[in-house]
């Protein structure tokens, strides 16, 4: 039965997902090709200054489109499927309410990691040409002194990390949602609601346990020339990593016991 | 053998208002029983109670003596009172579904019933007009061998030909051991039908007779008696 929910979760998000992906690859690749490409990074910075301005502004604003229309598609796979009028068929097919979460987070977890592992690409298409390299080599070692890893570990280590814990933004969405089912009127707006105070308040949360505990001091930060980013970034992971994990187990568990027991179809 | 249906005390409240209150009774097997009430008399809640998609405030409700879960999702084939089949989906990939989840669908059975009705099962849903989309469900619905049909409303929306074709179909389509529960306000078309009648009034029992019974008890058809009961 997981397989089943699974296989028809994933094909029902599959066109849209498939079209936004493959509109942003083929803008990498068009950019790749018509801008970065021709960059000659040995001439002077002021002719360079336009075309990455553009480049840097145009790939935040894909950036951003992509995580936000994967985020839709999850939150709108799950209250679709569950909570609006697709809900008198989902939960009168033969699974538990157990079984019917963890489908959802399995494949809205394979949806989030496919969306970061395009982006990924992506990103690759865009900084792997001979001239960007050439011109990284210049400044690799400034790079590797602030990293205190080479760039292309720290890379690694940030695009492993956000693949892993992608998981932990999914329950968060999902256990926004379920809460918003508790009430009688506006689900919907209510589940928007929640999601931004769990967001703000794993924020503080995190920040208060970096400060509390001494992993980060804004002593670190004074010295540009004894901070080390690779560092500090290690002592991030590790905190929200920790934290994440045990807010999503609660979130995860408290969603499971909504499903159960406090299902409420309008 | 177990009650196909059994509720004891069921109550359903949100807030202060009931929307069914200390509801108990018992189907039995093999009958066409009509859930008849005006609206807002608990109808729709208590047929949300049976498939789990509400959770009783009080009281037991028990479906072959389990209470609604997978194992009674698995012998009761429900029709709800509004489409729930995504809209972009094909005719063809709803049949799949069924018979993807559930091992009792026979798609011999949905096909001779769409060919009958000419529809086209490479329509999507979202093309067809909301009469067709009805009809559509009550086949994916009617095209299982369950125990329990629960069926909301399944001759609201369509025309009175379709509406005698939809009964045939679900008087051709049931084993004599399964048993029929239908919501419906259009008693008239219904009641040769009907084996058993439940009248629902602001969320209480008010009648549980056989359709004979009635119709000696009180010398009045089901469609009459309903017009006294629930006068305005």
């Amino acid at each position: 039965m997981l397989g089943k929910l699974i296989k028809y979760d994933l094909k029902n998000a599959a066109r849209i997902f498939l079209l936004v992906h493959g509109i942003y690859l083929f803008i990498c690749i068009i950019l790749r090709l018509l801008v970065m490409n021709p960059l000659d990074f040995s001439a002077p910075s002021r002719l360079l200054i336009t075309p990455l301005t553009l480049i840097v502004v145009l790939f935040i604003f894909l950036l951003t489109a992509m995580t936000l229309t994967t985020s839709l598609l999850i939150a709108l796979r799950f209250y679709r499927n569950l909570f609006s009028k697709e809900g008198y068929l989902s939960w009168t097919l033969p699974a538990a309410p157990s079984t019917h979460l963890l489908a959802k987070f399995l494949s809205g977890y394979l949806i989030a990691a496919a969306d970061i592992i395009i982006i990924a690409a992506g990103i690759l298409v865009l900084v792997t040409g001979s001239n960007v390299a050439d011109a990284y080599r210049q400044i690799a070692p400034d790079m590797e002194k602030v990293l205190g890893i080479t760039l292309g570990s720290y890379a690694l280590k940030l695009f492993l990390f956000t693949v892993i814990f992608t998981f932990t933004s999914i329950v968060q969405i999902y256990f926004c949602i379920a809460l918003g089912q508790l009430f009688q009127e506006h689900r919907v707006l209510l589940a928007i609601a929640f999601y931004f105070l769990a967001g703000f308040g794993v924020q503080i949360l995190t920040t208060s346990l970096l400060l509390i505990t001494g992993l980060i001091r804004p002593q670190m930060f004074a010295d540009s020339y004894s901070f080390n980013m690779g560092r500090y970034t290690d002592i991030l992971y590790l905190i929200t990593g920790i934290l994440s994990i045990i807010l999503a187990v609660i979130e995860y568990m408290v969603t499971n016991y909504i499903m159960k027991r406090k299902i409420n179809l309008i | 053998m177990k009650a196909i249906l059994e509720c004891q005390r069921l109550t359903k409240r949100y807030g202060n208002f009931f929307a069914l209150s200390d509801l108990s009774f018992t189907l039995e097997r093999g009958q066409i029983i009509g859930l008849l009430g005006p609206n807002g008399s608990g109808k729709t809640t208590l047929i949300k109670l049976i498939n789990g998609l509400l959770v009783p405030s009080d009281g037991q409700i028990a479906v072959n003596g389990c209470a609604p879960g997978v194992e009674s999702k698995k012998i009761v084939s429900y029709l709800p009172d509004r489409d729930c089949l995504p809209s972009q989906i094909r005719v063809k990939d709803a049949l799949t579904l069924y018979s993807d989840f559930y091992s009792d669908f026979s798609m011999e059975r949905a096909a001779k019933m769409l060919d009958a009705l000419e529809i086209d099962r490479h329509s999507r849903l979202s093309a067809l007009s909301k009469g067709t989309k009805e009809k559509v469900q009550l086949i994916l619905v009617m095209s299982r061998d369950a125990q329990l049909y629960v069926l909301d409303e399944p001759i609201g929306g369509v025309d009175p030909a379709a509406r005698d074709y939809i009964l045939r179909t679900i008087l051709t389509n049931y084993s004599e051991n399964a048993t029929i529960l239908i919501s419906t306000h259009l008693i008239s078309d219904i009641e040769n039908v009907l084996d058993h009648v439940l009248f629902l009034k602001a969320g209480h029992l008010v009648l549980n007779e056989a359709v004979d019974e009635v119709r000696t008890k009180y010398g009045k058809s089901v469609d009459s008696l309903f017009r006294e009961v629930f006068r305005c």
